[in-house]
C-alpha cells in the first residue's frame, strides 16, 4: 500500500466535504482437524475509497487499486453520486462538525510471520493434544489472523496511518458421551502479531487441560432449570453483555433510529456498581485490544463513557450522528473492508471491575448458575439481549456442583443491569469475535465477573 | 486483461511452480447500492472488485492464497503464498480438485444496473412506510443491484463461468410509539427484474404489520410444552441450522452427526420433503457452479421424512467416503404442505406463531434454546398477544420428526422457497 505522505494530493481534487481511505486487509488461517490440515491459506484485499458529503447525504465509491487514476476515479465517483442523490433530495441539511487534531503515531505496518511458522504450531498444538487425551471424538486447532492497515486522508480532519493486527488460536475438543457429541472451544490471543503474541506451543497446555475437564464435565451434565435465575457470568462474559445489552443500544445511528438508550440519557439504567466506557485505545497504561487513535472520518478517537455509576451517560458518534444529537463526535466510524463505508462502531467496550472477588461470589449464591462462556450473542431495539452458553456450572450452597448442557440467556438490558450487586476485581479484554452490523468488523470488549438476574433457557 | 486470462496465467503459474494440481477462480463484482435510514436517503454506493483465489495441490500437499489486484506483482505473491502454504503443508490423500464433466457458461439477470429503477423502488418503500406505517422507524434500508461473473478454473481442464445480476432489497426497522418499542425485524428480497412495488413482494408488508402489533407485548408466563408454528423465516433458520449440523462437511468428517448412519432412513416427519433446485425458476438467479468447481444440479435432500442426501463437498466425499452432494445446501425449497396456514393456526389451542430465534449456537447433537423474538401467543385457534421475554428450548433432530402440519401457502422471497411449519414438542418457557 502507499504511504500516508503520497496520498495527500487527494485533497486537492476534494471540492468540498471528503475522505479518502486506503486499505489493506490481510488475512492468514490454518485448520488442523484431526491431524489433518485441511485450510492453509493467506489472503489480501485492499484499494481506495471516497466519501464525499453533500447536503446531508453521501456518495461513495470504491476501486481495487491505489494508482493515482484509482484515487481521482473514486473520488469522481463517490461526487457523482451525492449530486445524484443531492438533486433528487435536497435535504440541505448544515456541514458536518470539525474535529480536533491527533499528532501520535500508530505502529509500524511490520508483520514478519510466515505461513509455515503458523502450521508448525498448529500441528504442534494437536499433537499435544492427541496425546494427552485420547478418548476426543474430534479434535480442531485454528489460528486465524487479521492485519489490517488503513492511510485516512480527511479534508476536515486529521491523516492517519495506522495498523491493526489480531492474531487468535482456537482450540475445539469434542468428546461422545451414549452416542451423543458434546463440544467445547476456547481461544487464546488478541491485539498484535504472530511472533508477539506465541512462542512455545506448551503454553497452552494448562488452559487446553482446563478445557478437557470442562467438556468432559458437559458430557456428563445435566440441563439448565429453565427460568429466571441469580447467575454469576464469568468476566468471559461481561464484555459480551456490555457490547450486546447496552453497546449496540448506544450506537449514534442506533439512538437516532430510536432504540431504547434514546429516552434514558441521564437516567437510572443500571446498579451504581455498573461504569461502562467503550475505550478508544488505552485503559490507563493497558493497550485495548482493538486500539483506535483516528477513525475512518479522521476524527481522533476518544473514550465513550456510556453508564456512570449506574447512570446513562453518553452514546457513540459518528460525525453525522454528533451533528443530528447535538454531541462531539467520539471516533466510532469504521468500516471494515476497502469498499465499507463506515459506520457507527464499538471499540473496545468494557464494564469496569469493582471490589468483589469472584470466590466470594460464588460461596455467595445458595442455588443458581455460574456461567463459563459464551458462544455468540445478539442484541435488539427493547434492549432485550441473548447469548449462548456454552459453558456452564450449578452452584449449590456456595460450591460448584454439576456441569450444564448448552443454553442460552436473556433479559433486558436495563432491567438485568439494576439487579447487578457484586463486581469483581479483576478484567479480562479479548477481541476474538467480529459485530455484525451490515458490514463483519472486530471489535475489543471485557469485563468483571457479575453477580445478577437473567433468564436462563432449558427444560 | 479479461479475467479468463487472468485464469489463464495463474494456472500456469500454479504449474509452472511444480502444482500437481492446482484450481483458481476469478470473479468480478460490480456493486450499485442506495442506503437509508430514519432519516430518509443516506447513501449512493458504486463499488468495483475482483478477488482472484488459488488451491495449489502438491504431492497431496495443499496451499491457498487469495488477492484482490489485478497487478501482475499482486498475482505473482499471490501464487508464491499459495506454493509456500502447500511446501509447508502435509500430504492428505483427500485433496485434489474437480474432475472434468461437462464445461458450460450460465448466465441470468442484467448486467447494467438500472439507478432509477433502484431510487424509484427504494423511494416507494418510503413512501408507503411513512403512509402505511407512521408508527415504523427503519434503521436500515439497502437496495443494492449486483452483478458478478465468475470463472473457475482447474488443471484438469473443468471450465466453468457463472454471471448473474440481481437487484436485492433489505430493510430492518421497528415499531416504537412514545418509549414503547417492539423488536427488531428484518428480511430481503431478490430479484432479477425489480419491476413490482417492493411492498407486494417477500413478507415486508406482513413483518411491518407484525411489529405494530408487537408494541405491547406479554411476557409469557410459566413453562409448558407447546406447539409452535414456525413462519417460512424462522422455519429456514431453523432448517439450515439442522443441515449444517448434521449433514455438512464438518460433522460428517468429524463424524459428530446424529445422521451420519441415517442415509436411506427416516430423520423428519413423513410431511417434510427439502430439496434445493438452482433451477426453480421462483429463485431470482441459483447457484449454477460449486465453490468446488461443479455444475450443480437439483437434489433431494429430504423426501417424505427420508434423508436422500448429505450436504458434501468433493473434499467432504473424499474424506468420508460418502457420495458428494450436487448443491452445497443453497436455493432451499421446502415442499408446500395441504393444509391451509388458517387451518394450522386454528388448530392450535394454546401454542405460538413463532417469527425468529435469537440465541446460542446449536449444540452439535442438535440441543438449543433461544429467545422468541417478534412472536405471537396462540390462543384457542387464533393469534393473541405479541409476546417478550419468552424462550425457546428443543433439540433439532428431535424437532424435525415432530412436525405435524406444514403449510399450503409458501414465502418466496427470490433465494428460497418455504411453508409455514408446525414443529411439537418444544419447551417454551418465560418468567
Amino acid at each position: 500500500m502507499r504511504e500516508l505522505s503520497d496520498l495527500l494530493f487527494a485533497k486537492s481534487l476534494f471540492s468540498g466535504d471528503a475522505v479518502l481511505r486506503a486499505q489493506v486487509n490481510s488475512t492468514r488461517r490454518v485448520v488442523v482437524r484431526n491431524g489433518v490440515i485441511t485450510a492453509n491459506a493467506s489472503s489480501a484485499s485492499g484499494g481506495v475509497n471516497a466519501r464525499v458529503y453533500r447536503g446531508g447525504v453521501y456518495g461513495f465509491a470504491s476501486a481495487a487499486g491505489f494508482s493515482d487514476e484509482d484515487i481521482k476515479n473514486v473520488i469522481s465517483a463517490a461526487e457523482e453520486n451525492a449530486r445524484f442523490l443531492d438533486s433528487r433530495l435536497s435535504y440541505g441539511r448544515p456541514p458536518l462538525p470539525a474535529v480536533g487534531r491527533f499528532d501520535g503515531l500508530d505502529r509500524p505496518a511490520e508483520d514478519p510471520t510466515t505461513q509455515k511458522q503458523l502450521v508448525d504450531y498448529a500441528l504442534a498444538l494437536d499433537a499435544h493434544i492427541a496425546q494427552s487425551y485420547p478418548d476426543l471424538l474430534s479434535r480442531t486447532v485454528v489460528i486465524t489472523g487479521l492485519n489490517m492497515e488503513k492511510c485516512v486522508v480527511a479534508s476536515e480532519g486529521c491523516d492517519f496511518h495506522s495498523f491493526v493486527p489480531r492474531v487468535y488460536v482456537y482450540v475445539f475438543l469434542t468428546v461422545e458421551k451414549d452416542g451423543e457429541p458434546f463440544e467445547l472451544f476456547d481461544c487464546f490471543g488478541g491485539g498484535g502479531t504472530f511472533g508477539e503474541l506465541y512462542s512455545d506451543p506448551a503454553d497452552h497446555a494448562p488452559a487446553i487441560d482446563r478445557l478437557y475437564r470442562n467438556v468432559k464435565a458437559k458430557s456428563e451434565g445435566v440441563f439448565a432449570d429453565a427460568g429466571v435465575k441469580t447467575v454469576i457470568l464469568a468476566p468471559e462474559l461481561s464484555g459480551m453483555l456490555a457490547h450486546e445489552a447496552v453497546g449496540h443500544t448506544s450506537e449514534g445511528d442506533f439512538v437516532l433510529s430510536g432504540s431504547v438508550s434514546a429516552h434514558n440519557k441521564g437516567k437510572e439504567v443500571a446498579s451504581d456498581l455498573v461504569t461502562m466506557i467503550d475505550y478508544a485505545h488505552h485503559i490507563g497504561d493497558r493497550r485495548c485490544p482493538m486500539p483506535v487513535y483516528v477513525d475512518d472520518e479522521g476524527t481522533p478517537a476518544e473514550d465513550a463513557v456510556l453508564i456512570d455509576r449506574g447512570i446513562l451517560k453518553d452514546y457513540m458518534h459518528s460525525r453525522e450522528t454528533a451533528l443530528r444529537l447535538g454531541c462531539r463526535p467520539t471516533g466510532n466510524a469504521r468500516g471494515f473492508a476497502y469498499s465499507d463505508e463506515p459506520l457507527v462502531r464499538m471499540r473496545n467496550t468494557v464494564i469496569l471491575p469493582g471490589k468483589d472477588k469472584l470466590a466470594d461470589m460464588i460461596a455467595s449464591v445458595e442455588d443458581e448458575y455460574y456461567l463459563l462462556s459464551t458462544s455468540n450473542g445478539q442484541a435488539d431495539s427493547t434492549g432485550e439481549f441473548t447469548f449462548g452458553i456454552s459453558m456452564g456450572y450449578e452452584i449449590k450452597k456456595g460450591r460448584l456442583g454439576r456441569a450444564i448442557k448448552n443454553t442460552s440467556i436473556s433479559g433486558v438490558a436495563f432491567e438485568m443491569l439494576k439487579t447487578v450487586d457484586m463486581v469483581s476485581d479483576d478484567l479480562y479484554l479479548e477481541s476474538n469475535g467480529m459485530c455484525g452490523k451490515k458490514q463483519q468488523i472486530p471489535v475489543g470488549l471485557g469485563g468483571p465477573a457479575l453477580r445478577c438476574r437473567v433468564a436462563v433457557g432449558g427444560r | 486483461m479479461e479475467i479468463r486470462d487472468h485464469a489463464e496465467y495463474i494456472l500456469a503459474s500454479a504449474r509452472a511452480s511444480g502444482a500437481t494440481q492446482a484450481e483458481c477462480a476469478v470473479t468480478a463484482t460490480r456493486r450499485t447500492e442506495l442506503n437509508a435510514d430514519v432519516g430518509g436517503f443516506t447513501l449512493m454506493r458504486t463499488t468495483f472488485g475482483h478477488s482472484l483465489s488459488l488451491k495449489i495441490i502438491r504431492d497431496g500437499r495443499k496451499g491457498s492464497a487469495a488477492t484482490n489486484s489485478l497487478e501482475k506483482e499482486d498475482i505473482d505473491a499471490m501464487i508464491r503464498d499459495a506454493a509456500a502454504a502447500a511446501e509447508a503443508s502435509q500430504p492428505d490423500l483427500a485433496e485434489d480438485v474437480a474432475e472434468l464433466c461437462e464445461n458450460g457458461s450460465f448466465s441470468s439477470g442484467s448486467e447494467e444496473p438500472d439507478r432509477d429503477v433502484l431510487y424509484t423502488r427504494s423511494a416507494e418503500f418510503l413512501e408507503d412506510l411513512a403512509t402505511r406505517w407512521p408508527k415504523i422507524s427503519l434503521d436500515s434500508f439497502t437496495a443494492v443491484h449486483i452483478h458478478s461473473h465468475r470463472l473457475y478454473r482447474n488443471t484438469r481442464g473443468v471450465d466453468l463461468s457463472s454471471s448473474a445480476g440481481v437487484y436485492a432489497f433489505s430493510a430492518m426497522f421497528y415499531a416504537k410509539d412514545g418509549e414503547k418499542t417492539s423488536s427488531f425485524a428484518s428480511t430481503d428480497f431478490v430479484t432479477a427484474t425489480a419491476n413490482r412495488r417492493l411492498i407486494e413482494c417477500g413478507d415486508f408488508a406482513e413483518l411491518l404489520d407484525q411489529c405494530v402489533a408487537q408494541l405491547e407485548p406479554v411476557v409469557f408466563s410459566g413453562k409448558a410444552i407447546c406447539p409452535v408454528i414456525a413462519t417460512p423465516a424462522c422455519a429456514e433458520s431453523l432448517l439450515c441450522d439442522a443441515l449444517a449440523n448434521f449433514a455438512s462437511d464438518v460433522p460428517l468428517i468429524d463424524g459428530t452427526s446424529v445422521w451420519k448412519d441415517k442415509l436411506g432412513e427416516a430423520v423428519a416427519s413423513p410431511l417434510l420433503t427439502l430439496r434445493c433446485d438452482p433451477e426453480d425458476p421462483r429463485l431470482a438467479a441459483g447457484t449454477r457452479v460449486t465453490h468446488d468447481g461443479y455444475r450443480t444440479a437439483p437434489m433431494d435432500i429430504i423426501r417424505e421424512g427420508r434423508l436422500e442426501s448429505f450436504l458434501l463437498s468433493r473434499y467432504g466425499a473424499a474424506r468420508t467416503g460418502l457420495a458428494r452432494a450436487s448443491v452445497y445446501g443453497e436455493d432451499l425449497i421446502a415442499e408446500p404442505g395441504d393444509t391451509s396456514l388458517a387451518e394450522m393456526i386454528a388448530g392450535v389451542e394454546d401454542g405460538l406463531l413463532l417469527c425468529r430465534v435469537s440465541g446460542g449456537e446449536p449444540a452439535p447433537n442438535g440441543d438449543f434454546s433461544a429467545v422468541a423474538k417478534n412472536s405471537f401467543r396462540i390462543r384457542h385457534g387464533r393469534i393473541a398477544e405479541a409476546v417478550s421475554e419468552t424462550m425457546v428450548s428443543g433439540n433439532l433432530a428431535e424437532m424435525l420428526k415432530n412436525i405435524t402440519a406444514i403449510s399450503r401457502e409458501t414465502l418466496e422471497n427470490g433465494d428460497s422457497v418455504m411453508p409455514w411449519i408446525r414443529f411439537d414438542g418444544l419447551t417454551v418457557s418465560g418468567k
